[in-house]
């Protein structure tokens, strides 16, 4: 523990080195490493994107119930160790990908690439330790919030089966083998679908090199872009709380989706405890605008938004909004693994610029788009 | 002169909490409480949503252009109000001054109290459990409310904390220049309110709760280091006793946590589990507690280093799951609002500043046995509410 304090305390000695280098391994995976001098937190984590596992009605939960396997290790001990150390585990499944993150104290990056290299290994699955997971799982979908459920219903109502929500189905849960698993892991772990992601106070060669090995000896794949087309508006309702105005964007690539994530939170910005949910993508996605309560106030503000008060002040929360994500160690890691497993030329700032150059006319439409056919009308009770 | 002195005496006090990396500045006030009864304490949660609102000096976009488009919350909790606000790193005096404005003219129209009071505020399982109180419905006139804001709003109630990349003593004069002028109103005559309010009986989620609650301990206790690691051993990460029964031994539970709850005298130690509304919740709780004395019992130096891992992790760098839930429903985060509003409440209730080094320091005496013993203490001390989802 004195060795965890003096650590606490230590200060790296600053690099002249650029902010960050990106590197893609002949395999087709890519490492990412942020270098944020004086960062309290080291954060690394390992992306694989869903290409080729995309979810489909007769799969459907079986990447999370892999994600929650994967998490406890070969040896089940990964959290202990971790939390040993002052680190600790958190694991995502969404639409685009399956995320493993560590959030280490400054200095841990040897630990960090030995469990990363852990984490892409399949533990010993059985038909028990499966039962006993799904009942884990079971516990986690009766927690969903309503915001979780009113975006879910959008994106299945404009994506049909290619927007099934990736927490999963229970039944096929329940069902699954460790065959299926098995299968499963070795699609998804192909090089073309690996990310690391590293974001902290570390030496750009040293955390790189450190990495390599991780995925290197995975077998190539070239990554394809999966799509997915939206098709039209209209209402739905939910099993849980309040209001949500959903509408699809193309991905951070397309000027639109910057337009209309600037005017959901301009309308959000005129009601109290309104939301808006968003995760950056290439791929054509859902903008959530919701609220938990009083479906009026949601609705009065979204009939009588009126752009040309909103247009600065929308621009001004979007550009917030992905600023704030770029603040932590974990936050860059997050994001720019996500987007890397995408696409590996893709990165955050393409979004900012899309924002700062949204015109008056494209957010005018994107305000009405709320108001409109296109939007997802989801209601709770 | 008698005037500068009670300004002297009385005076809000200020903190500054820099971060070199911060890209805004953010304004936190932290106005502590007396001791209300339940009509009060609903008459504040209407005052609380509706003072962000409009001052006299400013209404609604102004505040919006000041703050750079971001919402200005007010939060409250048994023991303070939070007034928290983020403004573009070029603008401390501006939004100092829409602070100020917060704590001395909010408008309060009657309209906007009424709007507040008729707002129905959606609490999930877990807001539910950590606070079970059923407030009455209440109607406020506006001279009502003034007396309310004017008794609780006080020069010698407020704490400021100012966080960002800050050039240090700037925000400091510039408050204390501000609060030269504020003289408070006379206290209103107390009137004697000490209901109790209403206590749940349900979770009306439809989650079933169940809450280990052991007495409070004092602020200034000094056994707070020896009984917080326990609470990281027992329910903070998934190493803990906690989380390896109710979630991975039996699949009862997706979310178990150890919370630090502050009251007004000192602290609160508790457990909290999640789980969805199957028979037989009160046996499952009796049974959690049983299986985590036994566990207990067979706590290694594993589970001792574990636990100050885990504390080292949440105090020094906020990781998710941090047990310190200081602002109600959700504990400390990393953002910069979050740790400023800390290092600010920190100090307002231990009159030390924050250092999380120094509370490492005092855990890493903890040996065991004291970890054990503590833990096993306050288990057998808990009282057990399970909150029935329906």
């Amino acid at each position: 523990m004195l060795a965890l304090i003096a650590c606490l305390a230590a200060i790296q000695i600053p690099i002249d080195q650029p902010p960050r280098l990106r590197t893609i391994l002949p395999n087709g995976a890519a490492i990412t490493v942020e270098r944020m001098p004086g960062a309290k937190s080291l954060a690394m984590q390992l992306v694989i994107s869903s290409r080729g596992t995309e979810e489909s009605p007769i799969t459907n939960g079986l990447r999370h119930l892999l994600e929650h396997i994967i998490a406890k290790g070969p040896k089940g001990n990964i959290d202990l160790r971790l939390e040993k150390e002052g680190g600790f585990l958190t694991a995502e499944t969404t639409r685009d990908a399956m995320a493993f993150r560590l959030s280490l104290p400054i200095g841990k990056l040897e630990m960090g690439a030995k469990i990363l290299k852990e984490l892409t290994q399949l533990p010993p699955v059985t038909t028990d330790s499966i039962r006993q997971e799904s009942l884990i799982l079971e516990q986690e979908f009766s927690l969903l919030e309503s915001s979780s459920k009113i975006s879910a219903t959008a994106w299945q109502q404009l994506y049909g089966d290619k927007g099934l929500d990736p927490n999963g189905n229970l039944d096929v849960i329940r069902n699954a083998t460790p065959a299926m698993l098995a299968t499963l892991h070795k699609v998804q772990f192909t090089g073309g679908n690996l990310v690391i992601s590293v974001a902290g106070d570390v030496d750009l060669d040293v955390a790189t090199s450190l990495c390599l090995p991780i995925v290197a000896g995975f077998p190539k794949s070239v990554p394809t872009l999966s799509d997915r087309k939206p098709g039209t508006g209209g209402q739905a309702t939910i099993d849980g709380f309040g209001i949500g105005y959903c509408l699809p964007v193309p991905g951070i690539r397309v000027p639109e989706t910057a337009a209309r994530l600037a005017a959901a939170l301009a309308i959000a910005s005129e009601v109290d405890q309104a939301y808006v949910i968003y995760t950056p993508s290439a791929l054509p996605g859902v903008v959530t605008l919701g609220r938990d309560d009083d479906k009026h106030g949601l609705a009065k503000a979204v009939a009588s938004a009126k752009p040309e008060l909103l247009f600065e002040r929308g621009k001004a929360m979007a550009r917030s909004w992905i600023l704030r994500r770029l603040n932590s160690p974990d936050q860059i890691a997050t994001i720019r693994g996500i987007l890397m497993a995408n696409s590996t030329d893709l990165k955050p700032e393409v979004l900012l610029e899309n924002i700062n150059a949204v015109t008056y006319k494209q957010f005018s439409e994107a305000m009405a788009a709320f108001n409109s056919d296109s939007a997802v009308v989801v209601n709770g009770r | 002169m008698i005037t500068l002195l009670a300004a002297t005496l009385f005076a809000s006090s200020i903190i500054e909490w820099n971060d070199p990396n911060a890209q805004e500045i953010t304004i936190q006030a932290i106005v502590r409480l007396p001791k209300l009864g339940a009509r009060d304490q609903a008459k504040l949660q209407v005052l609380a949503r509706t003072i962000p609102k409009q001052t006299e000096d400013y209404a609604r976009r102004e505040m919006l252009m000041i703050t750079g488009g971001a919402w200005v919350q007010c939060e409250l909790t048994s023991e303070v109000l939070r007034i928290s606000e983020s403004v573009p790193a070029n603008n401390l005096k501006g939004g100092l001054s829409l602070m100020d404005s917060f704590l001395r003219r909010a408008t309060l129209y009657q309209e906007a109290l009424d709007a507040s009071a008729e707002q129905v505020d959606i609490k999930d399982y877990w807001s539910q459990a950590l606070d079970p109180r059923v407030l009455p419905p209440v109607k406020m006139q506006r001279d009502d409310a003034l007396a309310l804001y004017h008794r609780i709003f006080r020069p010698s109630t407020v704490t400021i904390a100012v966080g960002g990349r800050l050039t240090p003593g700037e925000a400091t004069e510039i408050w204390e220049k501000r609060m030269e002028s504020w003289v408070p109103e006379p206290l209103p005559k107390e009137r004697h309110d000490d209901s109790e309010p209403q206590v749940r009986t349900t979770n009306g989620s439809g989650i079933t709760t169940i809450r280990y609650v052991a007495p409070a301990i004092p602020s200034g206790d000094p056994a707070l280091s020896t009984e917080m690691l326990a609470l990281f051993a027992l329910g903070s990460g998934k190493g803990s006793s906690l989380f390896r029964i109710a979630r991975e031994k039996h699949g009862w539970s997706y979310r178990q946590e150890a919370i630090l709850v502050p009251t007004l005298e000192g602290w609160q130690l508790e457990l909290l589990v999640a789980s969805n509304p199957a028979e037989g919740a009160a046996t499952k709780a009796e049974s959690i507690k049983t299986e985590l004395l036994e566990d207990v019992k067979a706590w290694t130096a594993d589970d001792l280093n574990r636990a100050l891992g885990m504390a080292s992790a949440v105090l020094d760098r906020s990781i998710p799951f941090s047990p310190l839930y200081v602002l109600g429903d959700r504990p400390i985060g990393a953002s910069l609002e979050d740790q400023t509003f800390w290092a600010g409440y920190w100090e307002m209730k231990t009159g030390k500043k924050w250092s999380p080094i120094a509370l490492l320091e005092s855990m890493n005496h903890v040996t065991l046995d004291d970890l054990k013993d503590r833990a096993t203490t306050f288990l057998n001390g808990v009282k057990v509410t399970v909150l029935p989802g329906n």
